[in-house]
């Protein structure tokens, strides 16, 4: 028997057996960032989904407080169409924003505070709020695990061949990190 | 292979800072005795620890279902939200299947409540309803200082929606007290119904004394005894969630 042959059947096989386990776990991570991604964007779209009753409750009680709504509205619009992670972080920026500031115009209307439909509505929404808030740091986690082991050795070498590529984190503005606090 | 033991240290040290990093202000995991009430704040009746724990002992023998309260004096400056499910996720309060755990959390000094629910309950507990049960059934008592009844009030309410979901029954003690609360989804019993009852049950016992010496009455007595004393046991099922749920202030 071919001592040399036996020698580079072995490393082959150990190289391979490194490729396929390293292969299979970038797979299983990979749909672990799918996974939480679907979890952010789920959440978004729940929020979509209650802002329209929102805006009508407010609006039927505070209809000078046009601007206010209206930019809930609009921001609204601009998630609903955004398209991927960096769009979408954005667009969820703007309408946290514009969120906060209705909440805070509506402290001045004691009727719309003290509405039980608006205050079910204030805590769905302040829970899906947090619920978003879960969800983007159990997202930006899974793309830390992954983008570390894209981008260390040996993983690197192979890891682009076969369609592998870093992961978009969501970014949240730092002064949109605070929830907006809906306080009775 | 110099490089490979690089590798080892630089992966043994990441898990090190990482768990350090998890380590954070959250009481530890209490793995057995009565598990399902943490009153690190001392804020309630021996009683009102008891029948707690007997509830939800006997919501999770029926439903596997973890309705677990905790007080502490403070959040450390932690956002009760990240703390709440901190605290649920690292004890794995719920079925791991199910995800079906409820956390009543009171911070003392914040004057801060929270109900954290399991992602397998967001259903039978949507958020405005947890803000209700605050609402109606705690915060009216913390405000006059009484925690305990507050505490006691909003768990019936959480323990009743619970066992709703699952078409379990509960022990009567917590019936009588969720009725006085918010839910008010369990009707009440009119005079009448009341009053036939008790008769049936009086009736029962008669039987029961007649022609079995009382040996069911002695039985079912025991039974309640025994699960009574026994209080918790089995120790966390691993569920988790998701950020559902309400807070309060007052």
């Amino acid at each position: 028997m071919n001592k040399n042959l036996l020698a580079v059947l072995g490393v082959i096989l150990f190289v391979a057996v490194i490729l396929f386990s390293g292969y299979n776990s970038l797979v299983a991570m990979n749909e672990s960032v799918n996974g939480k991604w679907s979890q952010v964007d789920n959440q978004l779209q729940r929020r979509n989904d209650l802002i329209p009753n929102l805006v009508a409750t407010v609006q039927g009680m505070a209809k000078q407080e046009k601007d206010v709504i209206q930019s809930v509205t609009d921001a609204r619009a601009k998630l609903a169409g955004a398209q991927g992670v960096a769009q979408k972080a954005e667009a969820n920026n703007e309408l946290t924003g514009a969120l906060s500031r209705l909440l805070v115009v509506v402290e001045n209307y004691p009727t719309i505070k003290s509405d039980a439909s608006f205050r079910q509505l204030a805590d769905e929404l302040a829970g899906t709020e947090n619920r978003i808030a879960v969800a983007r740091k159990d997202y930006n986690d899974s793309v830390q695990g992954y983008n570390s082991i894209i981008k260390s050795f040996p993983t690197f070498i192979y890891a682009g061949a076969f369609g592998f590529h870093e992961r978009e984190y969501f970014k949240v503005e730092e002064s949109a990190k605070a929830v907006p606090k809906v306080t009775f | 292979m110099k490089r490979w033991l690089a590798l080892l240290l630089l992966t043994c040290q990441f898990l090190f800072s990482s768990l350090a990093d998890a380590e954070s202000k959250i009481p530890t995991k209490p793995t057995s005795g009565s598990i399902y009430v943490q009153d690190f704040a001392n804020l309630l009746s021996a009683e009102t620890k008891s029948t707690i724990n007997a509830v939800s002992k006997d919501l999770e023998n029926k439903t596997k279902a973890q309705v677990v309260v905790v007080t502490v004096p403070s959040l450390d400056g932690q956002p009760i939200e990240d703390y709440s499910l901190e605290l649920l996720r690292a004890w794995g309060i719920g079925d791991k299947e199910k995800n079906n755990g409820v956390l009543l959390l009171v911070a003392l000094k914040d004057r801060q409540s929270r109900i954290e629910v399991g992602y397998g309950l967001e259903g039978a507990l949507p958020d405005g309803l947890t803000g209700r049960i605050q609402d109606q059934a705690m915060l009216p008592y913390f405000s006059s200082g009484n925690y305990d009844k507050g505490i006691m009030q909003g768990y019936a309410n959480i323990a009743s929606v619970v066992a709703k979901e699952y078409n379990v029954k509960l022990e009567s003690k917590i019936q009588d007290a969720s009725q006085k609360g918010a839910s008010a989804q369990a009707t009440e019993m009119t005079f009448w119904q009341k009053l036939i009852f008790v008769v049936g049950i009086a009736g029962l016992l008669l039987i029961d004394q007649l022609f079995f010496g009382g040996a069911i009455l002695h039985l079912l007595l025991i039974l309640f005894l025994r699960g009574g004393g026994r209080g918790g046991g089995g120790g966390f099922g691993g569920g988790s969630g998701g950020g559902g749920g309400s807070s309060r202030r007052w």
